[in-house]
């Protein structure tokens, strides 16, 4: 299943598409710290973007494409490539996510923005509408963009706390 | 090592409630190892099903299968196992390298090994560096499959699933998948080919298994160690002398009509056989390793 989910998380973040949503919420996160106040929601948003474009199609492509009976073959179990599926689209997302974070900082940082350690690591505290978004969305989809879609808004939602905005 | 390598027992699997179909009903065989073992049949005939199942993809709804005296879903057997489906699919973003790369991945093997075996099966399947560099996209369907052929062999697999592995290839990537499947029989693989393509059936199998409607209507041996079958043509009027005077020495003989017949024998035997006919005065035209005739079969079978 690690092979999988490490393959997976390869492959995505390569993937132009993502470069390109990664640049652009990167580039408002920016503007918007710099301009007009807390990112939180623009890294948020980004988040939910990220993870839908990442889960779209996720399993429904292998099927289409008729790689998943050739993936089956492999010594993993069902169970196990939709493990690493999911886990594999949602660290891409993470990862991506958190470079466009630390990248915002930094931007912060320079600005002369910055709040306590305490208050930063409880700012990875999901906050309230991202649990319930996430598990709002969880029951209704049960495919895979909205299941990852959820992750990374559980994810995201530490942005909203940043202490430096 | 047991000698049997799949086992097949009165699998039956129905698809649809409504309308019911039989798509395999009491098929019962055994594919001993070393051997490569065909499956023909006309469309519909529930091929592709069988090999599903012995693949784990589907579950019989009665009967019982064992590979390697295993369920067939069971990770050990998945382990020795490649396969090559019939509509090879693959991510069309993924390069040739990188496809690969993940087969190799999953099936566990060390970046240095894999890079080898990569290396190795791509050169004898004749996909250079360049065209492994390309999106699998931009491949022809010939390549799709020789590169489908690679991935099925990477893990240098004990049992090998072949769903029509040559469609859509040249003569050239046909004569390699055959030279792949003999030398895999050559280093003790089981090879079960699913195909159309009789000739390359003939040439290749030992046993086939003929299917239709979803039963199993026949199994024929084509290829026997140490059993030859010969057709051997005498002149019309003395086919009768050739068959007594092959009947007293202790020949099977079965005459075809045409003063031709079908000759079985071992090959120590072999020299013993145009002596004997000369012997009897019967004029031997030709003599020859018969061929198996597989579309003769077929035709009967369909009829």
């Amino acid at each position: 299943m690690k092979e999988l989910a490490f393959f997976v998380a390869r492959e995505k973040v390569r993937q132009p598409m993502v470069v390109a949503i990664v640049l652009a919420v990167l580039a408002l996160a920016v503007v918007w710290a710099v301009y007009v106040g807390n990112p939180g929601g623009v890294l948020s948003f980004g988040g939910v973007l990220l993870g839908i474009t990442l889960g779209f199609g996720l399993v429904g492509q292998d099927f289409l494409h008729g790689s998943l009976q050739l993936l089956l073959a492999r010594p993993i179990t069902r169970n196990g490539y939709l493990a690493g599926k999911l886990l594999g689209a949602f660290f891409a997302g993470a990862g991506a996510l958190l470079a466009t974070g630390g990248a915002v900082a930094v931007v912060l940082v320079f600005k002369g923005r910055v709040g306590s350690w305490e208050t930063w690591l409880r700012g990875w505290w999901p906050g309230f509408y991202g649990w319930l978004g996430s598990w709002c969305c969880l029951p209704q989809g049960g495919c895979s963009a909205r299941a990852i879609a959820a992750a990374m808004r559980l994810f995201s939602s530490w942005c909203s706390f940043c202490p430096s905005c | 090592m047991e000698p049997v390598a799949i086992q097949v027992e009165q699998v039956s699997k129905v698809f649809g409630r409504r309308k019911p179909v039989q798509a395999l009903d009491r098929v019962s065989f055994t594919v001993q190892r070393g051997e490569i073992f065909g499956l023909i049949g006309p469309n519909g005939a529930g091929k592709t099903t069988l090999m599903s199942c012995l693949l784990g993809f589907l579950d019989p709804d009665s009967g019982r299968i064992a590979v390697d005296g295993f369920p067939p879903d069971a990770l050990e057997v998945r382990r020795r196992t490649g396969y090559l489906p019939e509509r090879v699919g693959y991510s069309p973003e993924l390069s040739g390298r990188r496809f690969l790369e993940l087969h190799a991945r999953l099936l566990g093997l060390a970046p240095g090994l894999a890079e080898e075996r990569i290396a190795a099966l791509a050169g004898e399947f004749g996909l250079s560096q360049e065209v492994l560099a390309r999106r699998l996209a931009t491949y022809s369907r010939g390549m799709r499959q020789r590169i489908g052929m690679v991935q099925a062999l990477l893990g240098e697999p004990s049992l090998l699933f072949l769903d029509e592995p040559a469609s859509g290839m040249d003569p050239e990537g046909v004569w390699l998948v055959r030279q792949a499947m003999l030398r895999a029989k050559a280093r003790g693989a089981t090879v079960l080919l699913n195909s159309h393509q009789l000739a390359e059936i003939e040439k290749v199998c030992d046993r086939v298994a003929f299917l239709r409607q979803g039963k199993l209507e026949r199994l024929e041996v084509l290829r026997q160690e140490q059993t030859l079958r010969l057709l051997l043509r005498t002149s019309g009027e003395a086919t009768a002398a050739a068959v007594a005077a092959l009947q007293q020495a202790g020949f099977a003989s079965n005459p075809r009509g045409d003063g031709e017949l079908l000759v079985t024998t071992s090959e120590q035997r072999l020299p013993e056989l145009a002596p004997i006919l000369v012997a009897a005065g019967v004029p031997l035209l030709e003599l020859r390793q018969a061929p198996a005739e597989l579309e003769k079969l077929f035709l009967e079978d369909e009829r």
